[in-house]
């Protein structure tokens, strides 16, 4: 087994962080997440166990329009990187090991109650808010650039769209429908 | 020039490859930091360990200062990268459940998962009710959706909201993050437990 090995210098790990982010915005558009893709393993579930109720229900229907898997996606990829880089970097650092994690005052029954209730609140709000600290810090929390990424967007009454992009969105009073189709030609 | 997914045609398979590379890095960077560990993530409430905001700010700040770089050489598209839209209400609450589901628990989402993938068994039942809160939600969405979809802003981004340039922000931000720095070190020394923060 490998020796163990300190935690990296938090100020190094921030830089690798932040190039990993830069990354994501440079090839893929978009910021970096982990709730989402707790969002997509739940949403597979439920198509799996009751497609009808899926296919029903204004919340999941949206995942499986034109037939699409919902762990198609880059969200639920990434997640799955996620375990691979933390396992070699576990692996690599001596830090592999099953075990329960607590402060020595409590039992290990109470830890593990609290960190599934902590999971149940924590994901809620975190569907409500949009993404929880790692996307909501990156991009649009770091990053000030001028309107991004919805092409659509109400502005007044009725929706526009910025040069480039088809006019196939909307609001419609409840959600965004946004089937943008980027004109290359632009 | 980039966001090269979203600006040339390159086949889906290949955005998703990119997605699942990324997610190495990100899971590595987050145990590196040693983001693995719920006792030194709950620190950052009672400041015994401030890794937590050493290491965002720092990623903050490194990928506005990059992206702004990449932006002025015409490598980067900023127009394209996607910007969270802002919902008030939803935002605030959310946030406050948010909160207090990570001082129960110990983790976030991706916390949890970097934790998980080097054995932690309290991150699997972490993971596991966030499964459960992700399907309550769902299934409540018909109730809270007027909260959800109310007081929408846009994708709103600090600088605009401040008033202030790209640039400037940048440098606002980086100075606001050398002060929390030295700050952070000082509650460190004050409030210090190295049977957590010593690994």
């Amino acid at each position: 087994m490998t020796r163990k090995r300190n935690y990296m210098n938090p100020y190094y790990a921030g830089i690798l962080l932040g190039l990993v982010l830069l990354a994501a915005m440079f090839f893929s558009g978009r910021g970096l997440g982990a709730s989402g893709g707790i969002k997509y393993t739940v949403v597979a579930a439920v198509g799996a166990i009751d497609k009808q109720h899926a296919l029903e229900s204004p919340y999941y229907s949206k995942y499986f329009e034109n037939g699409e898997s919902p762990l198609k996606n880059w969200l639920a990829l990434e997640v799955l990187g996620m375990l691979l880089g933390g396992f070699i970097s576990g692996a690599i650092s001596g830090r592999l090991k099953f075990t329960v994690e607590k402060s020595p005052k409590i039992s290990r029954g109470k830890r593990l109650l609290f960190a599934f209730l902590g999971g149940v609140f924590f994901v809620y709000g975190a569907q409500l808010a949009r993404g929880c600290i790692a996307v909501r810090r990156s991009p649009e929390w770091p990053l000030c650039q001028p309107p991004a990424l919805l092409p659509c967007f109400p502005s007044s009454a009725r929706p526009t769209c910025l040069p480039g992009f088809s006019a196939d969105c909307g609001f419609d009073g409840s959600k965004f429908i946004v089937k943008r189709k980027y004109n290359s030609a632009y | 020039m980039g966001p090269i997914s979203v600006l040339t045609e390159i086949p889906e398979w290949v955005n998703l490859l990119a997605g699942f590379i990324i997610g190495i890095g990100f899971g590595f960077a987050l145990e590196q930091a040693g983001f693995s560990s719920s006792r030194k993530l709950a620190g950052m409430f009672y400041g015994y360990d401030t890794t937590v905001l050493k290491v965002f700010f720092t990623a903050a700040i490194v990928a506005l200062a990059g992206s702004q770089i990449l932006g002025f050489f015409g490598l980067l598209n900023l127009n394209m990268v996607y910007v969270n839209p802002y919902y008030v209400g939803a935002t605030l609450v959310g946030g406050v459940i948010m909160g207090a589901g990570f001082i129960m628990g110990g983790f976030c989402p991706g916390t949890g998962i970097s934790a998980l993938s080097i054995g932690k068994i309290d991150a699997l039942f972490f993971l596991l009710g966030g499964m459960a809160g992700a399907f309550l939600f769902a299934e409540s969405y018909p109730f809270v959706m007027k909260l959800a979809m109310g007081s929408y802003r846009g994708p709103v981004k600090l600088n605009e909201w401040l008033g202030v340039s790209p640039g400037v922000f940048t440098l606002l931000l980086i100075l606001a993050a050398i002060g929390l720095f030295w700050l952070a070190e000082k509650a460190e020394k004050k409030f210090r437990r190295p049977e957590i923060t010593g690994e």
